[in-house]
This record gives C-alpha cells, sequence and structure tokens, in this order.
C-alpha cells in the first residue's frame, strides 16, 4: 500500500499536472495515425473489439453529421459525445501513478491516455469510432473567459465557429457587423440583453432612448445623471462620465443609495459607485 | 456508447483503491486532478464543450 510519497514523487505532481493541463489546452490537428494506434489499444484494454471504422470528423458539426448518418439518426453529437482531449483530469490521475510510483496493473488506461493527445471530441460505439479534429484556435479574454471582439473565439479548420463575447455565445453578426439596437435589447434572453448593450455601449444607448438629464456637473469626470425609459426595461439611471482615459462611460446606478435617500445628482451618483458619500469624494487627479 | 471510458475507469480506480493509502490517493486527487480541471475543465471545456454544442444544437434544429 501506498502511503507516503517520496521527494521525487512529489516533484512529479507538478510536472504531472503541468503536462495534463498543456494537452488539455491543446490546438490544432491531431496526429491521425497515432489516434488509430490508441483507439485499437483503448479497446483492446477494455477487453473490447476493436471498432470496424475509426471516422474523423474536421468539427463537431461535421461530427454530427456523421453520427447521424451512420445511427440512421438514432445518435448525435451532442447526446453520443464521452470524450475529448479537454476532459484529461482523470487520465492525469491515473497517468501521475503510472508515472510517478510502484501501482500496479495500470497498463489499461494507456489507450485512452494516448487517445487524449491525439484527438479532440471523442464518441464511442460498438462499431465506429468518431473523432473530431481540435478547434484551430480557442480565445479567450484577461480573466480566462472565451471571448473575441473582432471574429470567432473557437474555430475549426473546416469554417465552424463559434462567436463568444466574454463567456456568452451571440450571433455571429454581433461580432462581424453590430447589434441592431431595437432587436438587440428587445432579445427575450436577459443574459444576451446585457452582452448586446456591452457591445453597442451604454453611452450610445442613451443617446438613442434620448434620456432625460436629471443633473449635470460641471466637472465632466462627475459627470451627467440621466434617466432613460427603456421599452420593456422600465425606467433606468445613468451616470454618464468622462473617464481620466478620456472615454465617456455610462454606469447604471440605483434611484436610491444604501440607505434609502434619492441619489438626484451627478455628485452622489458618482460617489455612490465607491459606496462613499458625495461629501466624501475626492475626484482622482490623474496625469 | 461509452463503453471503453467507463470499463477503463472502473478498472484504474479499482486498481488504485487497492493500492494506494487515503493520504496519498487525496494528495495527488487534490494536486494533480482537481487542478487539471480546474485549468482545463474550468477555462476550457466547461465554456468550449457547452458552446460548441449549443452551436451544433442551433446548426442543426
Amino acid at each position: 500500500m501506498l502511503n507516503n510519497l517520496n521527494d521525487e514523487q512529489i516533484k512529479g505532481i507538478e510536472v504531472c499536472r503541468d503536462k495534463w493541463i498543456k494537452i488539455g489546452l491543446q490546438t490544432g490537428p491531431i496526429n491521425r495515425d497515432a489516434a488509430i494506434v490508441a483507439v485499437n489499444k483503448a479497446y483492446k484494454c477494455a477487453g473490447l473489439e476493436p471498432p470496424k471504422e475509426v471516422v474523423f470528423c474536421s468539427s463537431p458539426l461535421d461530427m454530427d453529421k456523421k453520427i447521424r448518418e451512420v445511427s440512421k439518426d438514432q445518435h448525435s453529437f451532442v447526446s453520443s459525445n464521452g470524450f475529448a482531449n479537454c476532459w484529461t483530469g482523470w487520465v492525469a490521475f491515473a497517468d501521475y501513478f503510472h508515472t510517478y510510483t510502484d501501482v500496479k496493473n495500470l497498463e489499461v488506461f494507456e489507450g485512452l491516455r494516448d487517445l487524449s493527445c491525439n484527438c479532440g471530441f471523442v464518441s464511442f460505439f460498438d462499431t465506429h469510432i468518431f473523432i473530431s479534429e481540435r478547434p484551430e484556435y480557442i480565445k479567450m479574454d484577461d480573466t480566462g473567459r472565451t471571448h473575441c471582439e473582432n471574429g470567432p473565439a473557437i474555430r475549426y479548420a473546416d469554417g465552424f465557429e463559434v462567436y463568444i463575447w466574454h463567456g456568452v455565445r451571440v450571433p455571429k453578426s454581433w461580432i462581424t457587423d453590430w447589434p441592431d439596437l431595437d432587436q438587440a435589447l428587445h432579445n427575450s434572453n436577459l443574459e444576451l440583453r446585457r452582452v448586446a448593450a456591452e457591445i453597442i455601449g451604454w453611452a450610445k444607448i442613451l443617446d438613442h432612448y434620448q434620456a432625460d438629464v436629471i443633473d449635470e456637473d460641471a466637472d465632466p469626470q462627475i459627470g451627467t445623471l440621466l434617466r432613460v425609459n427603456i421599452p420593456e426595461v422600465g425606467e433606468e439611471y445613468f451616470l454618464k462620465v468622462l473617464c481620466g482615459t478620456g472615454r465617456t462611460f455610462a454606469i447604471p446606478v440605483p434611484e436610491q443609495d444604501d440607505e434609502g435617500k434619492r441619489i438626484d445628482t451627478a455628485l452622489a451618483a458618482n460617489a455612490w459607485t465607491y459606496g462613499i458619500k458625495p461629501w466624501e469624494y475626492k475626484p482622482e487627479v490623474r496625469t | 456508447m461509452n463503453e471503453v471510458r467507463n470499463r477503463v475507469w472502473s478498472q484504474v480506480w479499482g486498481q488504485v483503491s487497492d493500492q494506494v493509502g487515503d493520504q496519498v490517493w487525496d494528495q495527488v486527487w487534490d494536486q494533480v486532478r482537481n487542478q487539471v480541471v480546474d485549468q482545463v475543465w474550468g477555462q476550457v471545456s466547461d465554456q468550449v464543450r457547452n458552446q460548441v454544442m449549443d452551436q451544433v444544437r442551433e446548426q442543426t434544429k
């Protein structure tokens, strides 16, 4: 029984972890010959007959089409997906013991281990196995959410692509052209409506709906407090403010502060965004 | 479907359970498996899998 790890084995934890994170995040073409060898090994290790056919697919969409054809519409990509290079957590767990310890009889997972290095999505069937290519690229924002503001965030070599704004899938036209303001703001999906507003920019939306000025401070960095009636949303309040970098932002603010006092000046609204009282507000001087 | 994956994992699980003590199991589970899942599943799979699947669903309606 392995009850303690020695120094070498402890060092191996980090090496093994980093190796599998890299494999899980890999993009670009797979090695199809190596994938076939791995598939045969995986079925053999599981005590099953290897599939009669290994079907390579250029993307998940292509995989869906091929699975439907072969299964006569009994299965699809979504209903049958069972493995992928990015599902490597437990493979990493087994690989650690196989590589760094004397735990025996783990050869059984070698097929799936090797397949992880040479596959995108995989669907297993008795007579067929469907293996998708990996994406050409996956783009992310600074916080690790899939995102691209001027093209697809995920793209496969055959042209299958997914448009994503900070983790939220959006229609292609919102990225390649611009969301139609009226359509976007009437979208039944609240999250998509929020994303549309972010893409368009609240400052433009407020101009479009001809917001009423409640209070305009002489200092544009303190800003202008606005009230706007957005169809199907109702009356909302915004602070339109010039940032120290020279850009104008519109920030949603509540009608009342945390103590229930009405926010009726731009200064009060600006102070609220910092969680302070109007008399405590001292604008930062940027040089 | 998925019998390959299930059979292999069940055998691996059995072997590791028989030969590895709880403390080492937890250490490797937390520091290898969970961290790979956090990085890869959290960053890629959870998003990419759902987004790719939703996109396929939408295009094949």
